[in-house]
């Protein structure tokens, strides 16, 4: 192959790899063509492109932390987790449950129970619209047979939608809640835990 | 550098830009799905569930009644016979309670049922002993009677064997029986105010 021979495949290359993004495919090198200029060669290669909108949890700012209740039975629970976004673009945000209520090691007998229901609500606010949803805490496992609405884990088509922007908006949270509990069966005695996991993805 | 050089030289050079420019492009089309990663928050919750037990329904913490026996005595002045009959038709001698733990105790403590005022002695009496008996059922079964005489002391913590029923029916039933005064023959002393006691005390356990 000759050098010019082997030139031109390059360029013929460049046009190939342009063409998804949808850059005009334009050849640039051609004897006796414009492009040829007192023996330079101008070499314009045309690049187009589109920064994609970003969505995640505003830097410093994604739902963490231990909420403690001793005593929950008694006197329930009720706490707000706050976080931000930081979403260019409408979003959705999910929420999965480890254990599906508050969960305490061990097996009892028929009137006595070890895991420990409650609702989890979430606010999320944007510029221009808040979205908001609760449900009981069972329907936000894996393995929900009737799941929430909210129920991660998120993509672009599951999860609470946020049809706004929303960069570091105050007033977003999840909330756990629940009264005293007064049964179905005992709750037994012990330390009882859950992990909520929450996860915000762009919208489609 | 490219207008000095030969053809070759220069393709070889323009071929360095336009690899480079290549380079550039590919590195487009692969950033531009990296924005639809998502990102992951995680909160804990924890809680406590205390050892307690509990009257249900409700959450109390008592239960009980009051056994009126009327007339102590029969129409010879001593003690009836029927007493313990009388006390085990009455009402309210059952109760539903539940503890959060797996091992909780029991305690009972008679105390007999004592003139407020009458003294007794020279072949008159002035206060009636019994056993006082507490039937539990667990949730594998009945368990006792666990049981303990007015003139005996306060019966100690004792374990129950398992969890108290939580079925929904009354897991606590108390008797009493052998209603005595102190010879069979005493006439119980006059008074107005006859009282006594059966404190039965559930306990969590360890």
């Amino acid at each position: 192959m000759t050098c010019r021979g082997s030139l031109t495949t390059i360029v013929l290359a460049i046009g190939i790899a342009l063409l998804p993004q949808g850059a005009a495919a334009q050849t640039v090198y051609a004897d006796g063509q414009p492009g040829v200029v007192g023996g330079h060669r101008d070499l314009p290669v045309m690049v187009t492109a589109s920064v994609g909108g970003h969505c995640g949890f505003a830097t410093g700012s994604a739902p963490s932390g231990t909420y403690s209740q001793p005593d929950f039975d008694v006197v329930g629970l009720n706490h707000d987790f706050t976080f931000a976004l930081d979403c260019t673009g409408p979003s959705r945000v999910a929420v999965v449950s480890a254990n599906g209520g508050l969960l305490t090691a061990g097996s009892v007998p028929n009137g006595y129970i070890t895991l420990a229901p409650y609702d989890v609500a979430l606010n999320v606010v944007g510029s221009t619209a808040t979205a908001t949803g609760s449900c009981a805490v069972s329907t936000l496992t894996a393995t929900s047979g009737a799941p929430c609405t909210f129920r991660g884990p998120v993509s672009q088509s599951q999860g609470l939608l946020l049809n706004s922007t929303s960069v570091n908006q105050p007033g977003t949270y999840l909330r756990v809640s629940a009264p005293a509990y007064g049964g179905p069966g005992t709750l037994v005695s012990g330390s009882y835990s859950d992990t909520l996991t929450v996860t915000v993805s762009a919208a489609s | 550098m490219l207008a000095n050089g030969n053809i070759c030289e220069r393709d070889s050079t323009v071929k360095k830009l336009i690899l480079m420019a290549l380079g550039a492009g590919s590195m487009i089309a692969i950033a531009a799905p990296a924005a639809a990663q998502n990102v992951t928050g995680t909160v804990n919750i924890t809680g406590s569930v205390a050892p307690k037990c509990l009257v249900v329904p409700g959450s109390g913490s008592t239960f009980g009644t009051t056994v009126a026996l009327g007339e102590l005595a029969d129409t010879t002045g001593k003690m009836r016979t029927d007493l313990a009959a009388s006390f085990n038709a009455s009402t309210g001698l059952t109760a539903r309670v539940v503890c959060t733990t797996a091992a909780p105790t029991i305690s009972v403590d008679a105390d007999p049922i004592t003139a407020a005022t009458a003294l007794g002695g020279g072949g008159y009496d002035n206060s009636i002993d019994f056993t006082a008996s507490v039937a539990v059922t667990t949730t594998t079964g009945p368990a006792g009677p666990f049981t303990n005489d007015s003139a005996a002391a306060a019966g100690a913590d004792t374990a129950i064997g398992g969890r108290l029923a939580n079925n929904g029916a009354d897991n606590i039933a108390i008797s009493a029986s052998n209603f005595r005064t102190d010879t069979v023959n005493d006439l119980l002393a006059a008074d107005p105010t006859y009282t006594g006691k059966i404190t039965v005390v559930i306990k969590p356990g360890a």
